[in-house]
Order: structure tokens, then sequence, then C-alpha cells
């Protein structure tokens, strides 16, 4: 008899009863009626409304609108960082954009954000891919007990959105530059959150 | 892109293989090489020389000047006698930024081993050597030098008489690498262990590893005045049954189960982050924060066919539990999925196949603080395709899907952005071939992507949206003679979006509506055999029209059209000895109504033959 395979299994079988490793795929939680704000996103069928999305994401802090602003295949990579890291990377992919994301927008207080089209620069459009090129400042504002500290990150970069399945347009690639060797760029705010 | 690739082996004793390219894009251009060679000499001794060149080269300008520009260079080489057990590494890498800032690392590295094996089960590899890194600023420069090593070990065996308990076949592989210069270091320890036994119909898996690592670093890469240290942890552990069917069972409960096929599979993992300082404290503030992740889940799946009809269910769970320091963003991620699949075949000529997965995902903060990120993730998607083969010269083939997607904010600070996205789409298509020369294809789709806000659905200002779009693709292929083939393709497309609000049912109010007529003609001809022109030339129209209220009134005003050329030519020469020549040109060129046009030009070669 397959003793061992019968032992794991039951082994598995009852960590699964006992620390409830299950979980309904057809229910969710009820939500509370909404008091706050509602957050700007508008359906991305055209790649210049996806761009917006992504900074009305950031501005109003929204973790869920911030998520679908890219795709599962989301590239994000940058120039340099300012602190360096003994895991030397050249960017990272959607998965960690996530969790960098979730730590930003709950940690700043509030976040501003402007960018304006590249010097020299004009956008590209394709009929399923689409280049866009902006320069940008961002302010990030945290409180703390007795202090507010504002940091500002300047830069630019170059962003390929593609046309999904359902016809959306996403990020696919994010490239962040640095505008001088001391100004912080957006690539260090999220790096300073990994 | 440029390319050469080449292998050839010169009788038994003589093999070489070298690839070389060069790649362009925007503003990044990179070339590669990598060459190795083998010799083996009369009495059984082997000698391998490698060698790897990676060069990358990012020159980014806004306005004319040279922002940043970026090269990479990595050689490395392995000039041993393989039969005599020894080994040398010889490894050196130039990293560089140029502009901007200017910042370039040099690292050289040489390690003498010994490979020693043991009945083919045990094979341990033995290194030691120096190694030298520079770290060069705009103002600071630091030199480290020192020595390091590298040990690994791994052991396999397999059992030709395997019980009940001892497995098929067991892996086990341990690693110990690190280096030691003047104020940095590396330690890096690595084990895994993999294990297998198969019965008649069963198969079982058992895996884990661990991982230790710690490396002291530069955090601040233009002064080199601190150091910080890095503490890394990982480990896997994983497990998978899976049964197969039999036909052959005498008890009630075992003739139920016995014609399913079951997998069960498990996994867990934890993945740690820790810095610390080693020098100063100021250096604790530029240092990363902590981080540290846990994960585990499982997946159930048990499948069966009857006859025409193959069915498979699973259940899929996934929990990862992200914690980062001091950081107020904790956070679990908790999913359930359950997908289901059937395949009918119905007839010799018509077979239907259904896919469907729910899932969903919470998302829990640990305080209280947190909560209103707290949110859950559901997803639907249901897939049907029928296939049908009219007669040997036509098939048709209706596409039903359907995708939801709802988001949910649990806290009243964020419940108001809960929204559903749910998108439908119908997609007749088929194929005819009448005559051996003509080919027909056709596609129409028709999709509907309603998103809503479900606490202002009924809201006539509120967020609501709807996009439609229909298309229909046709596609001919004309086959004129043995050398020379047309294919021709032309896309309608109708696309309109506008706010959508419940009022006793979905009503629409369109901002925008725009038609796309994209044409483009391929000429695939081959002058003789070996040779493909291949000249392409296409067209693409855009009409928008806004609409605007006036009054009760709507007014469709026309926005400037959108018009696009392209033209372009392929040349493909493949020749019986193995060299490939491939080269294409493309211009396009693009306006939207008066403003300038856009030019786009790209090129291609690619180049590839065997060494002599």
């Amino acid at each position: 008899m397959r003793i061992l395979a019968v032992l794991m299994l039951a082994v598995l079988s009852a960590l699964v009863l006992l620390t409830g490793c299950a979980k309904d795929p057809f229910s969710t939680r009820e939500a509370e009626e909404p008091i706050g704000g509602k957050g700007t996103y508008i359906t991305p069928v055209d790649p210049l409304i996806g761009l917006e999305n992504l900074r009305f994401a950031m501005i109003e802090q929204n973790l869920g609108h911030y998520r679908q602003t890219y795709s599962e295949s989301l590239l994000f990579t940058f120039d340099f960082l300012l602190v360096d890291r003994p895991d030397s990377i050249s960017g990272w992919d959607a998965a960690e954009e996530d969790r960098i994301a979730g730590n930003l927008l709950a940690d700043a207080d509030s976040i501003g954000l402007v960018w304006e089209l590249t010097d020299g620069r004009t956008d590209r459009f394709d009929d399923s891919t689409a280049f866009l090129y902006r320069t940008y400042d961002i302010a990030v504002v945290r409180d703390s007990v007795d202090t507010v500290v504002t940091q500002t990150y300047k830069g630019e970069f170059i962003i390929r959105m593609e046309r999904d399945a359902l016809d959306l347009w996403s990020i696919v690639g994010w490239e962040d530059l640095h505008l001088s060797a001391t100004q912080p760029s957006w690539a260090d705010l999220k790096s300073s959150y990994r | 892109m440029i390319g050469i690739s080449a292998t050839t082996t010169q009788g038994a004793n003589w093999r070489s293989w070298a690839e070389a390219g060069f790649s362009s894009s925007y503003a990044t251009r990179s070339w590669f090489d990598s060459t190795s060679a083998q010799l083996i000499g009369p009495l059984g001794a082997r000698w391998q020389l490698g060698q790897h060149l990676d060069l990358l080269r990012n020159d980014l300008s806004a306005g004319g000047d040279v922002r940043q520009r970026n090269h990479r260079l990595f050689v490395s080489a392995k000039p041993y006698p393989t039969g005599s057990g020894w080994t040398l590494d010889i490894v050196g890498t130039d990293n560089a930024i140029k502009e901007t800032v200017d910042r370039r690392t040099l690292v050289g590295k040489a390690l003498l081993g010994r490979l020693l094996n043991w009945r083919d089960a045990l094979s341990v590899h033995l290194e030691a050597g120096a190694i030298a890194s520079r770290h060069t600023a705009s103002t600071a420069e630091r030199r480290d030098a020192g020595f390091g090593h590298r040990a690994s070990a791994e052991w396999s065996t397999t059992t030709q008489n395997a019980s009940d308990i001892l497995p098929e076949a067991i892996n086990a592989s341990i690693r110990n690498d690190g280096d030691r210069r003047d104020r940095l270091r590396a330690h890096d320890t690595e084990w895994d262990f993999g294990s297998n036994w198969q019965w008649e119909r069963d198969s079982l898996e058992l895996a884990w590893g661990e991982q230790w690592s710690s490396t002291r670093f530069y955090p601040n890469p233009e002064t080199f005045d601190d150091v910080g240290e890095q503490e890394h942890r990982r480990r896997n552990i994983r497990f998978a049954w899976h049964h197969g069917t039999s036909n052959n069972n005498r008890s009630a409960l075992k003739s139920l189960i016995s014609p399913f096929s079951w997998q069960v599979e498990a996994d867990a993992g934890l993945d740690r982050n820790t810095y610390s300082s080693v020098t100063t404290d100021e250096a604790v503030a530029a240092l990363p924060r902590d981080t540290r992740t846990t994960a585990r889940g499982y997946r159930l799946q048990t499948s069966r066919a009857m006859g025409p009809i193959a069915a498979d269910i699973q259940y899929r769970y996934r929990w990862v539990q992200d914690r980062f320091g001091e950081q107020r963003r904790d956070q679990t991620a908790e999913t359930g999925e359950v997908e289901g699949r059937l395949r009918w075949q119905v007839t010799s000529r018509d077979s239907l196949t259904v896919r469907s997965i729910f899932r969903v995902t919470s998302y829990t903060a640990p305080g209280e603080e947190n909560f209103f990120d707290d949110r859950d993730q559901a997803e639907r998607v249901v897939e049907v395709a029928w296939w049908r083969k009219v007669s040997p010269v036509l098939t048709i083939r209706p596409i039903f899907s359907f995708r939801g997607f709802r988001q949910i904010f649990i806290s009243e600070d964020r419940s108001a952005n809960n929204n559903t996205d749910d998108v439908y789409l119908l997609a007749p298509e088929f194929e005819w071939q009448p005559s051996r020369i003509i080919t027909v294809f056709e596609r129409v789709s028709v999709r509907a992507h309603y998103r809503f806000f479900e606490f202002d659905r009924s809201d006539p200002d509120g967020r609501g949206t709807l996009y439609r779009r229909a298309e229909s693709e046709t596609r001919l292929g004309l086959r004129q003679s043995a050398r020379t083939t047309w294919r021709l393709r032309y896309v309608y497309r109708y696309e309109d979006f506008g706010g959508l609000f419940d009022r006793d049912g979905w009503v629409q109010s369109v901002d925008w509506d725009r038609r796309s007529h994209l044409m483009d003609a391929t000429l695939e001809w081959r002058p003789f055999g070996t040779l493909l022109v291949k000249p392409n030339l296409g067209l693409e129209f855009k009409r928008a029209f806004q609409h605007r209220l006036d009054g009760t009134e709507i007014t469709r005003i026309k926005d400037e059209p959108f018009k696009r050329q392209y033209i372009g030519m392929e040349i493909r020469w493949t020749m019986n000895s193995g060299f490939v020549l491939r080269a294409s040109l493309a211009r396009r060129v693009q306006q939207f109504g008066s403003s300038p046009k856009d030019r786009d030009d790209r090129w291609n070669v690619y180049f590839a033959r065997p060494i002599p």
C-alpha cells in the first residue's frame, strides 16, 4: 500500500481542516455605506485616459485604481538609484509593483503629481501600442507627531501602453529617468518602499 | 536586429559554437557575442574555452542633449582540461552610467577549482581564488581586494527496486559561495533536496530548499562612506501527488472513485530580507526597509473522460502575508479559485468547449489604521466555443465569452469606489477554401464593456461607462502560382463610448463614436526557391464624432480625421548550406487632421551561417 502518500495526504487534509486553509470563491465581504470621496477612474479606451487614471490613482491614493492601470506583464525599469542595494537590479515586475504601491499609497498622507510632455518628444500611437513621454514633479507629504515633511521627486518617464484582450489600454513598459545626479526620481520613491 | 549564429562539429575531437548579434530599439543598442570551443585530446583529455561578452549602450537624449549613457560589459572564460578535473573561471564585469551621474563599477574574479566525482552519484566542486573591485563616482573612488571561494556538492541516486517506502529518485545539492574584500564581503549558502516515488498509478514528489545569504555593500554610491549589510533568508517546501485512473476495483467506493484521476499539490515558502548598518548610525536611515513574505497554497484537481466528454475541475488556494518592518502597510492576501473545463465531441464534425472560473481574493491589513484599504476582488470567467466543420472546405466557429471583475473596498472611506466591470463578447468566425488557390476568412466580433460603480449606478451623473465595439475582419488569400501568393486584409471597426446609468434598465449617453478602416496587401514572391521577396502596403483611416447635447437635441461634431500609411519590404534568402539572410525595411507616415506628418522608418538585418 502506498503508505507514505496516504500519510502525507492525511497530514495535508488535517492541516486544511485545522487551519481553515480554504476560501469560498463565490462570496465576498459586505462593504460599508460610503462616506469617503469618489475616486476618478475612466474606462481606458484610449492610452491618454489610461495615463490620466494613473495620475488620479496616485493623487487620490487609490490602490485599486492604481493596480488597474498596468498589466500583469508590466516591467518597470530605471536608469539608477540614489540609494544602492546589494541586489543591484534595473527594475521589477507587476507583482513587485503591487507591493510597492500598496506601501507607498498607504504611507503617504498626501501626494501631489503634475506632468507635462517631455521637451523634444511627441507621443507615438499605433493601432495597439502607444509610447508616452512625460516630465513629472511629485510631492509626497508625511505627517509625524511634531512635523510635516514634504519630499519632492522629479524625473522623466517613457510609458509603453498596449491594448489588452478586453480592448482596454494598460501599461506594459515603464522606464523612469533621473533629471540630475542629486534629484530623486519616481524610481527612488518607489524603491524606498521595496 | 543583426545576429549571427553558428554551430559546427569537426569530427569527434573538435566542437565549436559561436553567436553574435546587435539589436537596437529606441535609444538602447546592445551587442553580444558568445563563443565556446571544446578540444578532445588523444588521451581523452578535454579542453574547453568559452567567452561571453554583453555590451549595452543606452543613449537617452531630450532636446538634443544626451542625458544618459550606460554601458555594461561582461566577459567570462573557462579554459580548462575537463577530463583532468581542474577548472579555471575568469570573470570580468564593467558597469558604467555616464552624463547624469558618473558611476562605474569594475569587478574581476579568477577562481581555480577541482571537480571530483564518485560513482556518478556524488560530485563535488571546490574553487578558490582572488577577487578585486573598483567603485568610482564623480568625486570618490573605492578599491577593495581579497579572496573568494565557491564550494558545491550534488548527489543524485535512483533505486531500481523501489518499495512503498523507498523513493525511486533522490537528489540533493548544497552550495556555499563567499568572498571577503577589504570592506565588502558576501556569503551565500543554499541547499535543496528533492525526492520522487513512482507506483503503478501514483507518483509522489517532495522537495525542500533553504537559502541564507549576507552581503555587505555601499548604500551611498556617490561617497562609499558607509557600509550596509543585507541578510536574506528563503525557504521553499513542495508536495505533489498524482493518481491515475483504474478499471480494476472491487469495492463500491473504489469503483466510484477510480474512474477519476486526481492531483494534489501543496507548497509553502518564506522570503525575508533584513538590513543593518556596519559603520555609522546615519547610514541606517538610507538603508532599504526590512521585508518578510510568507506564503502557502495548494491545488486539488480531478478529471474524468466519459466517451466523447472530458471534464476536469480544480480548486486552488493561496495565502500570502507581507510584512514590512515598521511600515504601516502590512497585508495578507487570501485567494480561493474554482475552475471547471468541459470538452464534448458532439459528432465527428462538431465539438463544444466550455470553461468557467470563479475566483475571490481578499486583502486584509492587520492594523485598524490600515483598514481603509481592505478589499475583495472577485473574478468570473465563462467561455463557450463551438467548432463545426460544415464540409471539407468550410469551418465555422462561434465564440461567446463573459468576463466579470468586481472590486469591493470594505471601509466607508473607500467604498464609494466599489465597481464592477462586465465584458461580453460574441465572435463568430468562418474559414472557407472553395479551391486550392483561394482561402477566405471572416471574423465578426461584437463586444460590450459595462463599468458601473455600485453606490451610484442609478445616478445620471455617476461614473458608469459603456464601451461598445464591433469589428469585421476579412482575409483573402490568392495563390496565383507556386511562386506567387497574394494576401489581402480589410478591417472595419465601429466604437462608441459614454456614460451609463441604471434607470429600470441600462441607459447609455454616448460621448463619442468612431469608425476605422484598415486595409493591407502583401505579396509573397519566390523568384527562385531559396529567395522570398515580400512587399507590403497598408492604409488606415479613422473618423471620430463627439456627441453634444444642445437643449434636447444631440449633435455629432466631426473630429479631425486620422490617416496612416505604411509600406515595407522583406527579403529572405535561405541557402542549402545553412546560410540565412533576412532584411526588412518599413516606412510609416501618419497624420492627425492638419497637424504635421509623423514619419517613422525602421530596418532590420539578420544573418546566420555555420562556421566552416
